[in-house]
């Protein structure tokens, strides 16, 4: 071996050294950044050189910096944060419906409506008297907003919920070009045999964000591109991106698929002509908001609406078989305000199970309210059984009994059971979704923490490497300047 | 298992957190008095809440109902008693004028005296109750009984009127006029005439009348006692009824003070040894030490 490769040997070892160095001074820089994924310098001997005594290897190169990571852990990872997004999703929502019956307390529906009853019996007490007459008109009014502003609240929660899968919808977008972007920078970067790590982080978060959202299948082609499904649909293929877009009405809505002009191509292939183009979230955020938006509120809304037209269609019946302290008779109690674009079937037809199609009811709980006669005149207020029986309260009693009758579910429940069975499965579904969502996120944070294990940037480590790889380079260094002495009694003293 | 600074950051985050959360739990707890703020906090707790909530409504407007209905009862009783006494006055008249020794002078202020009464009971037949003649059937905004000299009409009807006084009992709150007063004024009316034309048989007649009035007064008052007691008595079970009630639901809903403040304090220390432990986790480094 001669000298100067041992000066070319040394130049090789300083070389080195300062590669690692400056991966540990990256790693060092990243440890908090996100998605970051530790480095590591791969080094590896250079090519043996034939010596007359054998072979002596030529030192050290670097071969490369490749980043620690798992990638089973990553597919899990984006599993599990899809059902979280769904959970958290579901259980907030479920919580702003909770908070809008607003059960237990002293100004919910049940607390109104027996309050309602109350105040008929407070009238079978003085049915002569006009005070006790308002009164009763109040509580139903009362009782009649209360049922609307549920309703209503609702319907602008349903509202609310479609505007933020409209922006969700728009953020799945906006990765899903972003992957689509990095996708083509990547390929061009791997193209000359480099392996673009930053750029790869970066594309990795980006789809541990999608997965939050929708269910998606991830694949890794040859050319390191990656090549996105979400919701069964194609939604990035190499440099391009394909849309997502909102179609349906406020009552149901559901995710249109937009495909990129070769992906239509491709589908067109396959299915030929008239492909299906709903998305079918099944999972993530997407599925949580569209299962709040077409199944959870409508169907408390149509379990309001069948209470309200039960309610009504009870009163009105005993009601009108009353007399009213001016002899009026055959009058309504409560009536529904022809406001409604959907004017409720006046013949309430006693159907209110899950699952039930919304005919029946529908509009009932958001238009119920007194007749404008009653509200008008409280003499109408039917009390009597007879005509000019001014004291005469059995239709009031009878109207204040309604509380016990069993009227709701094909009369195996009455008016409050029915209103009961409701809150306590609203109950029960918010119940489960916290605790669904706490578990989840116990998972998730685990499996991040376990790829933290593996990719994360440990200062300790960095520390030791960094001391290691210092006194390498001292001691190239050293080695260098004892080649060079070596060289300068063969140039000089010779 | 390789721990990184990060994990070590966000174990110590989702620790204070955690801690933190249960803390507040706990205070929203104390601060409310409520073990249920919301439905999902225990959604079969919650309709039993409801229910029981809407059960102490009830009995308070039954309570109500009884109130109501005593009033209306003792108001009748009183007003019987009063008629009862009127009735004995005038068998006492009767019975003065009963031997046919008395002369024309003293027949007239007999006569006089009866009326009176006659007036008198019929004004007690038209007693009025927060605004009701209470003895006209259901036709309490009609006066019931009409004067006039020697014939009494009846205006009111057969109506009975209903008080809810349980959850699926009602009493009857009225005495029907018809039912006790055309007698007595028929007896009153009679006996004015026996006294008028002094005859003996009549007089002897209407004291008969007048025995058998009382004793029918007697018996509606009796009635009337009779349910007096029963409202009575179903008032004082209501009452334990809501006192039942009242305790289950503040098992149910209300947090036991004690216990709560315990945890609260429990889960404080907790927290601060959490905080302590990550203080000291956190600082040391081998970059400390390097030198």
């Amino acid at each position: 071996m001669s000298l100067i490769t041992g000066l070319n040997m040394g130049r090789g070892a300083l070389q080195a050294q300062q590669s690692a160095l400056q991966v540990i001074g990256n790693n060092i820089a990243n440890v908090n950044t996100p998605g970051y994924c530790r480095q590591k310098v791969n080094l590896k001997t250079g090519l043996p050189q034939t010596d007359p005594i054998g072979q002596i290897s030529s030192g050290v190169t670097v071969e490369s910096a490749s980043r620690a990571r798992d990638v089973l852990l990553n597919r899990i990872l984006r599993r599990e944060t899809q059902n979280l997004g769904h959970y958290e999703t579901l259980k907030n929502s479920l919580e702003q419906i909770e908070s809008i019956f607003n059960e237990p307390s002293e100004t919910g529906l049940s607390s109104l409506m027996s309050q309602f009853f109350n105040a008929w019996e407070d009238l079978a007490n003085n049915p002569e008297h006009l005070s006790a007459r308002m009164a009763l008109r109040e509580r139903g009014t009362a009782l009649a907003k209360a049922i609307n502003e549920t309703h209503f609240r609702l319907s602008q929660l349903q509202e609310d919920i479609g505007e933020t899968l409209k922006g969700k919808i728009e953020e799945v977008n906006n990765i899903a070009q972003q992957i689509a972007n990095l996708n083509q920078q990547i390929k061009t970067t791997e193209a000359s045999k480099k392996i673009a790590n930053e750029l790869r982080d970066r594309r990795d978060l980006l789809v541990d964000q999608l997965s939050s959202f929708v269910d998606i299948d991830v694949l890794e082609t040859e050319d390191g591109t990656l090549t996105i499904n979400a919701g069964q649909k194609n939604l990035v293929s190499g440099m391009y991106a394909s849309e997502f877009g909102i179609e349906g009405d406020s009552r149901s809505l559901s995710v249109r698929y937009v495909p990129t002009p070769s992906a239509k191509a491709e589908l067109f292939l396959k299915f030929g002509e008239g492909q299906e183009t709903t998305v079918n979230v099944r999972n993530g955020e997407l599925k949580g908001l569209l299962d709040v938006h077409n199944n959870i509120i409508p169907d408390y809304q149509k379990r309001l609406d069948d209470l309200a037209a039960g309610l009504a269609k009870e009163v009105n019946e005993l009601h009108k078989t009353g007399f009213g302290l001016d002899g009026s008779t055959g009058q309504s109690f409560f009536t529904f305000t022809s406001a409604s674009s959907n004017p409720p079937d006046p013949l309430y037809k006693g159907g209110n199970h899950r699952g039930e199609s919304y005919s029946d009811n529908t509009g009932a709980a958001s238009t119920i309210a007194l007749d404008e006669a009653i509200a008008a005149d409280v003499k109408k207020i039917a009390t009597s059984a007879e005509i000019d029986a001014p004291s005469d309260n059995s239709i009031a009693l009878m109207i204040s009994q309604l509380r016990t009758k069993e009227v709701m579910n094909e009369d195996t429940a009455t008016l409050s059971d029915f209103y009961q069975s409701m809150i306590a499965e609203l109950g029960a579904q918010s119940q489960n979704a916290a605790q669904f969502r706490d578990a989840q996120e116990l998972v998730v944070s685990q499996i991040h923490q376990r790829r933290e294990s593996v990719s994360g940037v440990s200062l300790d480590e960095e520390a030791i490497d960094l001391v290691n790889y210092q006194s390498a380079y001292q001691a190239a260094a050293r080695y260098i300047n004892a080649i060079n002495e070596l060289l300068d009694v063969v140039v000089n003293r010779l | 298992m390789r721990i990184t600074n990060k994990i070590i950051a966000a174990q110590i985050k989702e620790t204070i957190s955690q801690h933190a959360r249960r803390l507040q739990e706990s205070q929203t707890a104390i601060a409310s008095g409520k073990r249920i703020n919301k439905s999902s906090d225990d959604p079969v707790g919650t309709t039993q809440v409801i229910k029981q909530r809407a059960q102490i409504d009830r009995i308070d407007q039954l309570n109500r109902n009884i109130d109501d209905g005593l009033g209306f009862l003792n108001r009748t009783d009183t007003v019987l008693s009063e008629v009862r006494s009127q009735l004995v006055r005038a068998k006492e008249i009767a019975l003065a004028q009963a031997n046919g020794t008395a002369d024309a002078s003293v027949r007239d202020s007999a006569v006089k005296e009866v009326t009176m009464i006659l007036e008198d009971v019929v004004g007690l037949a038209n007693t009025e109750f927060n605004g009701r003649f209470i003895f006209a059937g259901h036709k309490t905004q009609t006066q019931p009984f009409q004067l006039d000299v020697s014939t009494v009409t009846y205006h009111g009807d057969e109506g009975q009127i209903q008080r809810q006084i349980g959850f699926h009992e009602t009493i009857q709150a009225n005495i029907v006029g018809s039912d006790v007063f055309p007698q007595v004024f028929d007896t009153l009316i009679n006996l004015r005439e026996a006294v008028q034309q002094n005859d003996q048989g009549a007089i002897q007649a209407a004291i008969d009348d007048l025995d058998a009035n009382i004793k029918t007064t007697l018996n509606t008052q009796a009635d009337v006692g009779t349910r007096v007691n029963r409202l009575e008595t179903q008032k004082e079970r209501l009452l334990n009824a809501k006192r039942d009630i009242t305790q289950i639901l503040s098992d149910t809903e209300d947090v036991d003070l004690a216990e709560a403040i315990t945890e609260f304090s429990l889960k404080q220390t907790a927290l601060q040894a959490a905080l302590e432990s990550a203080a000291r986790i956190i600082q040391p480094s081998l970059l400390n030490f390097l030198r």
